[in-house]
């Protein structure tokens, strides 16, 4: 090896690795990380050299109980996203991500636009069964919910969502009284029903509210949300 | 470079195969990468934030982290172990880093460095029998190995490692790279 720490690359891996960068080169390293193959190979490297200063941690007894908290928090799947990277393509997944969620506006006005033509006035064997809401978040990104009253499932597709790796959505139903209940944790990388109880979904209706909450990865820890609510909207029918 | 026993390349490839078949949604697969990593990272989240409660906290949402992104784990870029601890100490200094009112730094850890190595065999996710970073370290001039090993776990700055050290902030810069380039001329080696 030739390369010495006067190279940039090189010495801006070591930096990231030891962890003295402040917030603002943490964020852009962080970045090069992502868009950067040699940079992502050097910070693996120096990764691997300081992995047995770990050995300096000595091993310990934490609460037995703690597995059956863990299990109990866990999203239905992983992210079964086998590209190497979803850091390294964030940047392509922003651009991606503005104009799939300009396009799903766009169809979701369309097909609010045309529903009055293209539902039948109330027939008997096809009742009207499907809500739909999106929640339009704040900073970037949005979540399309539709119910689907024939299995009692929440579908939940995220655009543009981006994982921040300390943080999980959290989507609520709001009663008109009482406690928000949980339709579980979003998974931003694919479309996924959500675990809400079965029951809980088929009282949905028409005009209820859903709220989406920032919480601890794995959700809140309470009864309701611990984390600030995003953004609220309302189901309609369609 | 590392002369790794058989045991080990055993147990480090069945941590492949449990990482990858979590990645692929296998929950029993991911309960025995918990049972084979928990104690380790745990230490390590303890030695960063110094607090046990606050570890467990950490650690749930670092075995959360772990599943969600398991799929992404690449061996053929990493090996489970740096990758799992790696995890780890990023969650736990993220969270040492949000609290409000930062313990007072201490550069000095020196004491607390002891051989924790566990028993032979009693540790399938034993992270490395090689000392040469500890050997390394030890070639390194004055105070340079407990301030590198000061940003290591504490996840201090160049700016908080200079407020402490009472230098400027260029000098703690020079003294720190020219350490790393010592360090990975001597691992290298």
């Amino acid at each position: 090896m030739t390369d010495t720490l006067h190279d940039p690359n090189e010495r801006l891996a070591a930096e990231y690795v030891l962890g003295v960068l402040d917030g603002a080169e943490r964020a852009d390293a962080e970045r090069q990380l992502a868009d950067d193959p040699a940079f992502a190979a050097a910070v693996d490297r120096w990764r691997e050299r300081l992995t047995p200063w770990f050995d300096d941690a000595a091993q310990r007894e934490h609460h037995p109980g703690l597995w059956d908290k863990i299990a109990a928090a866990l999203p239905p799947v992983s992210a079964n996203d086998n590209d190497a990277g979803l850091r390294r393509s964030m940047s392509l997944w922003r651009g991606y991500a503005a104009v799939m969620t300009a396009a799903t506006l766009a169809l979701a006005a369309l097909v609010t636009l045309r529903t009055p033509d293209v539902l039948p006035p109330t027939t008997v064997d096809a009742p009207a069964s499907m809500l739909v809401a999106t929640l339009a978040l704040p900073d970037a990104g949005a979540i399309s919910l539709t119910v689907d009253h024939r299995t009692n499932r929440v579908v939940a597709t995220a655009v543009g969502i981006t994982p921040d790796g300390i943080h999980s959505h959290e989507l609520w139903l709001v009663p008109a009284s009482g406690m928000p209940q949980s339709l579980g944790i979003l998974d931003p990388a694919a479309p996924h029903a959500m675990p809400a109880a079965a029951a809980l979904v088929a009282a949905l209706q028409s005009g209820a509210t859903v709220a989406v909450s920032a919480e601890p990865l794995g959700g809140s820890r309470r009864a309701g949300p611990s984390g600030p609510v995003l953004t609220t909207a309302q189901f309609r029918e369609i | 470079m590392l002369q790794k026993t058989s045991t080990d390349d055993v147990s480090r490839a069945m941590l492949v195969r449990a990482l990858q078949s979590a990645g692929a949604g296998d929950r029993s697969a991911f309960e025995t990468v918990f049972r084979k990593t928990s104690t380790k990272l745990f230490g390590i989240c303890v030695r960063i934030l110094g607090d046990e409660a606050e570890a467990e906290d950490v650690l749930q949402e670092v075995y959360i982290s772990i599943w969600r992104e398991a799929a992404r784990f690449d061996a053929t870029r990493a090996s489970p172990i740096t990758w799992l601890a790696t995890m780890a100490r990023n969650r736990s200094i993220d969270r040492l880093r949000a609290r409000r009112v930062r313990p007072v730094v201490v550069l000095d850890e020196a004491t607390e460095v002891a051989d924790h190595r566990p028993d032979p065999g009693a540790a399938a996710e034993q992270l490395s029998e090689d000392r040469r970073l500890d050997f390394c370290l030890a070639e390194l001039p004055g105070q340079q190995a407990h301030l590198l090993r000061s940003a290591f776990w504490g996840g201090l700055s160049y700016r908080e490692l200079a407020d402490a050290a009472a230098v400027p902030l260029g000098t703690m810069k020079s003294g720190i790279r020219r350490s790393l380039l010592r360090l990975r001329e001597c691992m290298d080696r």
